[in-house]
């Protein structure tokens, strides 16, 4: 057989690298970073080495299972579905739509077919609770955007190659590959502004590997994030440092902002962060003067106890420095297609859906139609009307994901019916009575629709796919259809629901009155993009409807997915231009920078402010490069080497509790206990102790070889359910209070993971 | 801008980032032909895709991105990439995950027999491989885990003490035991280890030194390097009597990486040697040493020398001293020529000899190290003492096209006060054990203890220097000890291992009752803190305890 070479982007995580992929027959022989990549120009990091792999795991099932006598077993696509379709419906009937759930995993943001697909079975399902992993991680940021901007994918990103001086806090993306902000090859481009002489601040507690490319490393105590870029705030009023410039025509409660956080200055909250206020006024005042500056966010300053008001002092610091929507700040971009923000009218949109209902157990307010993934435990293992039923699962594995993974568990095994897409019986879908596995990353087609949106350049960028499905596998999308045909229980087929999906994407783009093809027809529009059916059909119509678009024939030179069909490596679409005012979606048209529902929420700080620094050791998570959330541990090459689930404690806090690398500690909070071998570490400061998240895969039923070979300490067993960062409902993972106590030797041999449930 | 990865001076070639790396950008790697010889492991800046997975798997720190690398080592950069020269990366071969292997009814019961690199790597192998199904006793005379690494790696390279760290990660493994302060031989026979357990793993290194075998070398003032190193590191077996260095000249006989070891500590700033973990005796003894001068002595050509590259490259730094050659002893012979045009790593050290060659010497104040290859020492002069070495030349040519050596006629003489023979260790016959002689080895198979005859003595492994000779780096161990333990598992699996006739109790009580002292890695730890905080008191990594006594009385007894 002869070597041939396949260039698609990464589908694994928001880097989107391009890569070039050295194959024989079905085999991956080797995987390199496309130098011809208009966004990575080569990059590549080692999960991206790993495709052939995945569709090589023995681990990753090719056909469906269903429950038989307590077991999962191989059946026919048609009995996983008519099991499927029965088993919701009968909750349905039973108990009505809202006894029913879904829960949306990350992977499937990253998945063309299951994005674009997931409207048709939540529809044919009526309306069923929605969870996703958006409420474990970045709902503060989702809050914000949405309350400053109209939207909650609306996302200033930050302008990195052009930036002069960068702020990063709260975020690993040398380990992460960045999130919220998608740029591959984050190192590459962190070096560049040091290189073109610009500065790099990293401010974490931890000393990370992006810490370490850093001119300045500050140290904050874990939580107090808010506290400081409040104080920043503070300086800049307090010092006559706000220039607003161009901003100044688009904000509204400027001063509003400034009376709120007057009194939270640099020498008020500095024993409560732990960092002296003259670095915080030295900081502040060089980055107003740095013009081209920006300050970014991630998991750091979200899953944590304030993070809908970090994430909004966030945006805050670049709004009043001048640098939203400027070069070289914090830009929006604009994306070929699937952005809210490039639809309807501009600078308009309606009031953002907050609040409409609230959960059933904790009276926890919706946001974005979603219920906090923190209470899913609870709406189905508390009794009473409204209970939840049945869950379907869409790439979420929430026993690893979400706090109090014990609860999550006992829950998930409760359920009447657990329907879960996707491909490996893990820690959650072990508990289900249907598994639908999708295709291997290889034998599906990407684009990142998502992931454009929030890129730091605009780029369009479709990989077909490279190997062909077996005869037994489904595409996603068919999964999904014939998924919402079986709710749906009225005999539509997969043809049936596509075609209809076709026509509703068809129809909202004419119907648009600020679109390139209002007034066309759908009629006209499905049948320029014959014969394509499936997300590529989708796909079509958004691009071409979309800000690049040919418009059907209006704009000749404009995109069309054959024009990405003919570019394997990539349309470069630019560099980010300024968008206000005509990004926003918001009521009146502006930006206003007070909303309630997050300035509501500062006395919370205050009294974390006025109660000082906690006693005591707190619990943070960590990135590693060669993970992805709670899945891929079950591939070799990525398992390799040195134990990484292991404790990160400082060599002051080892001493004091007599322990070593390679000794186990039991870690405790409120919600449970795990045993943990220890890493000492400089890294971590006195006081913070780390676990990595994502691991486990340990107990009985979990069908993952590797992963099982090499279990972790899966960190969500210690996470409590029951704090959140109260205006967004978003779960708290980062700044756990915990206690670590030695154990002894003869300690050693209880089981690291008492769940044996199953 | 893309940046790449450099593996440095320290490299142990155990091989751990080869493991991770996504790329296969680290080479030779196990199973490819160019590893078990291997001088150390590069990476190939072509193919690396910057991830630093490497990075944290290193035990010795050994590899930096190339925009962070210090002055010091700047040229590995270069090293690694002339490895590959022009080389296009094949395939990526497949990972594996080891999970637990071995399905026995019973609980399989090993001892291992030496707290040195191959022992604990054999122990390691053993344990991960077997999973709950293995314990593993690990025995030493002495009451400090980690053999050469604590005793035989100079005190100015910390790094390569490091991997000592990585060991200690799986020390509390529920499966492994320590019995600290057991002479196997001695306290207890080989006999008796083999009816306590399934399988007796020798990991005894190689204690004894080879002798440079000729008149003289008894005299004062000439011993072997590796009774040096051993005083120098603070063994407590080598004493504190100091080392005669009140002579301007010192002669190491051989030019491994011991012999470049001796030489550079002898010639290095005291000052620097201070902030080492070197033993207290040998720091005093060296501040009033009076040696300018050390030559370093190869009885073959500079494409022979048994040092490497990158212990070449260290020498060459060693702050005020000039290493020198002489140019003449650098010439090539056509074979040779050929050699050298097929091998870049051979090329980039003969290149690093060149340089040398063609520097020119610094002032009086500057202290040397000459390296002289092509003479064999006939004579260590002297009547009470050393006074010097008498030196042959050798003459070199090609035979059918291989370089071959001869003793010429010329002879010179040296004088030296301190002559230090480094021409290799050898394992010296342990009593119950059948011995290879010629070898200086315990006499096995490819890991299996085996008779005179060939026959393999049931249950019984070696692994380390004492199989397969003094060769390679700590990390060679590894993969030394990673070969025995799956012929151990092997037979395991077939049933030619003989289940204990004893109890672990039987042995237990054998030992409280034989050895006065006993201690295990409590012991050690506390050892290891009272070390470490003395060290920090005085500006050092740690100031070793050398007395046994001293070691016994902090360490304790085990629990």
């Amino acid at each position: 057989m002869t070597a041939r070479t396949a260039i698609r982007t990464c589908p694994l995580c928001e880097a989107t690298c391009g890569l070039v992929l050295t194959m024989e027959g079905d085999r991956v022989l080797r995987t390199a970073g496309d130098e011809d990549d208009v966004f990575s120009k080569g990059f590549m990091c080692p999960k991206g080495a790993t495709l052939g792999e995945l569709h090589h795991d023995p681990d990753w099932h090719r056909r469906p299972l269903i429950r038989h006598r307590g077991r999962l077993v191989e059946a026919s696509w048609d009995d996983a579905f008519e099991l499927a379709g029965h088993l919701v419906r009968a909750v349905v009937e039973q108990s009505g739509p809202t006894a029913m759930a879904a829960y949306f995993g990350n992977p499937i943001s990253h998945n063309l077919g299951g994005l674009l697909y997931a409207p048709v079975y939540l529809k044919a399902l009526g309306s069923p609770r929605l969870f996703t992993a958006s409420s474990l991680d970045q709902r503060p940021k989702d809050l914000v955007n949405a309350l400053l901007y109209g939207d909650r994918f609306t996302l200033a990103v930050p302008d990195l190659d052009r930036t002069d001086f960068l702020v990063v806090i709260g975020a690993n993306p040398v380990e992460s590959n960045g999130s919220l902000a998608t740029a591959p090859g984050w190192p590459r481009r962190l070096r560049a502004i040091r290189e073109r002489g610009g500065r790099l601040v990293v401010v974490d507690p931890v000393r990370t590997r992006t810490a370490e490319l850093a001119d300045e490393h500050i140290r904050p105590r874990v939580g107090s994030d808010a506290a400081l870029l409040a104080s920043m705030v503070s300086v800049l009023f307090d010092e006559g440092l706000v220039r607003l410039g161009r901003l100044g025509g688009f904000v509204t409660g400027v001063e509003r902002v400034r009376e709120a956080l007057a009194d939270l200055t640099p020498e008020r909250v500095a024993g409560f962060t732990g960092v002296p206020a003259e670095s915080v006024r030295d900081l502040t005042r060089r980055f107003a003067a740095a013009g081209r500056a920006c300050v970014y966010g991630r998991i750091g300053t979200t899953a944590t106890e304030f993070g809908t008001l970090t994430s909004w002092l966030v945006d805050l610091v670049n709004i009043l420095t001048g640098n939203l929507d400027r070069e070289g700040g914090a830009m929006f971009p604009l994306p070929a297609c699937g952005s809210p923000n490039t639809r309807g009218r501009p600078g308009f949109g309606p009031p953002p859906r907050l609040g409409r209902f609230a959960s059933r157990v904790r009276g926890l307010p919706e946001r974005f139609g979603e219920l906090p993934t923190s209470c899913l435990a609870e709406e189905i293992d508390t009794p009473g009307d409204g209970q939840l039923r049945g869950l379907l699962l869409i790439s979420g594995n929430p026993v690893v994901s979400a706090p109090n993974s014990e609860r999550t568990a006992r829950a998930l095994a409760s359920l009447d019916a657990l329907v879960a897409v996707d491909p490996y019986v893990n820690d959650s879908t072990r508990f289900a009575h249907v598994v639908l596995p999708p295709p291997g990353p290889l034998q599906r087609s990407h684009y990142d629709v998502h992931f454009s949106t929030w890129a730091v350049r605009n780029v369009a960028n479709y990989s077909p796919a490279v190997l062909d499905l077996d005869p037994r596998q489904l595409q996603e999308w068919q999964i999904m259809c014939r998924l919402a045909a079986a709710f749906e229980g009225r005999g539509a087929t997969e043809a049936d629901v596509d075609r209809r999906h076709a026509e509703a994407t068809a129809r909202a783009a004419v119907a648009d009155a600020h679109s390139p093809v209002s007034g066309r027809t759908v009629e006209q529009l499905l049948a320029a993009v014959a014969p394509r059916v499936g997300p590529e059909r989708l796909l079509d119509l958004m691009i071409r409807s979309g800000p690049y678009g040919d418009a059907f024939g209006g704009r000749p030179d404009g995109l069309s997915l054959a024009t990405l069909e003919a570019r394997p490596h990539g349309v470069d679409l630019g560099p980010l231009r300024p968008r206000l005012p005509e990004v926003l979606r918001t009521p009146t048209g502006t930006v206003a920078l007070d909303p309630p529902l997050v300035v509501d929420d500062l006395p919370r700080l205050r009294a974390a402010v006025a109660s000082r620094a906690r006693d005591g050791l707190v619990l943070v998570g960590r990135r590693h490069v060669r993970s992805n959330n709670s899945w891929m541990g079950n591939v070799p090459s990525l398992m390799t080497g040195r134990p990484r689930s292991t404790l990160w404690l400082s060599p002051a806090d080892a001493e004091r509790l007599g322990v070593g690398t390679g000794d186990l500690v039991a870690v405790a909070t409120r919600v449970s206990t795990v045993h943990a071998p220890v890493e000492v570490s400089e890294r971590v400061p006195p006081g913070v102790v780390s676990l990595p998240h994502g691991w486990l895969h340990e107990p009985d039923g979990v069908r993952l070889a590797t992963a099982r070979a090499r279990p972790g300490v899966n960190s969500n067993r210690l996470a409590d359910e029951l704090v959140l960062d109260v205006p967004s409902g978003n779960a708290v993972l980062n700044g756990i209070p915990v206690q670590v106590t030695a154990l002894r030797p003869d300690e050693y041999e209880q089981p690291v993971n008492p769940l044996t449930l199953m | 801008m893309a940046v790449t990865h450099v593996i440095t001076q320290s490299c142990c070639n155990d091989a751990a980032c080869t493991a991770v790396c996504p790329v296969d950008c680290i080479q030779p790697a196990p199973g490819t032909p160019g590893f078990a010889a291997a001088e150390m492991l590069y990476i190939d800046p072509a193919t690396c895709i910057d991830c630093g997975c490497c990075v944290p798997e290193c035990p010795v720190d050994a590899i930096r991105p190339d925009v962070d690398l210090p002055p010091s080592l700047a040229h590995f950069a270069q090293l690694n990439a002339g490895y590959f020269d022009g080389r296009r990366p094949g395939p990526v071969p497949p990972r594996s995950v080891r999970a637990p292997s071995l399905a026995l009814d019973r609980r399989l019961r090993v001892a291992v027999v030496g707290a040195g690199p191959a022992g604990l790597y054999a122990a390691l192998d053993l344990l991960e491989t077997g999973g709950s199904g293995v314990a593993v006793d690990v025995y030493d005379r002495l009451p400090t885990p980690g053999g050469l690494i604590r005793y035989g790696v100079a005190p100015d390279h910390p790094s390569t003490k490091l991997a000592a760290e990585a060991f200690a990660v799986h020390a509390r493994d529920p499966g492994l035991r320590f019995r600290f302060g057991v002479e196997v031989g001695t306290d207890v026979t080989p006999a008796e280890l083999a009816r306590a357990h399934d399988a007796v793993v020798y990991a005894v290194g190689a204690a004894g030194a080879r002798s440079i075998g000729v008149p003289g070398e008894d005299l004062p003032g000439s011993l072997p390097a590796a009774r040096f190193v051993a005083w120098y590191n603070g063994h407590p077996e080598a004493g504190d009597r100091d080392v005669d260095l009140s002579g301007t000249r010192a002669v190491v006989i051989g030019n491994g990486n011991v012999a470049l070891d001796v030489a550079r500590v002898l010639v290095s700033d005291p000052a620097l040697l201070a902030t080492t973990d070197m033993a207290g005796h040998a720091l005093d003894a060296l501040g009033r040493s009076r040696i300018r001068e050390v030559l370093v002595v190869g009885r073959r050509g500079p494409l022979q020398a048994a040092f490497t590259t990158a212990e070449l490259t260290a020498l060459e730094r060693v702050p005020g001293v000039d290493v020198l050659a002489d140019r003449e002893e650098l010439a090539l012979t056509p074979a040779e020529q050929r050699l050298l045009a097929a091998d870049p790593v051979l090329r980039a050290r003969y290149e690093v000899l060149l340089r040398l060659a063609t520097r020119p010497p610094g002032g009086p104040a500057r202290k040397r190290i000459r390296l002289r290859f092509l003479a064999r020492p006939v004579r260590v002069l002297g009547s009470d003492a050393v006074t010097g070495v008498r030196l042959r030349r050798q003459e070199k040519r090609d035979v059918d096209g291989v370089v071959t050596f001869r003793p010429a006629g010329t002879t010179s003489t040296v004088g030296a006060g301190l002559v230090l023979g480094s021409v290799g260790y050898l394992t010296p016959p342990l009593p119950g054990l059948p011995y290879d002689a010629d070898r200086g080895v315990v006499r096995n198979a490819d890991g299996r203890v085996v008779d005179g005859s060939g026959r393999a003595v049931p249950g019984a492994y070696v692994v380390g220097w004492a199989k397969r000779g003094p060769s390679g780096v700590i990390g060679t161990n590894k993969h030394c000890a990673a070969v025995t333990a799956g012929h151990l598992r092997a037979d395991a699996a077939a049933g030619r291992l003989t289940p204990p006739e004893e109890p672990p109790q039987w042995l237990d009580a054998l030992l409280a009752e034989r050895c006065d002292r006993l201690t295990d890695w409590a012991g050690w730890r506390r050892l290891d803190r009272h070390e470490r905080a003395a060290g920090q008191a005085v500006g050092r990594p740690r100031v070793k305890v050398t007395s046994l006594p001293d070691i016994w009385r902090i360490a304790g007894r085990a629990g």
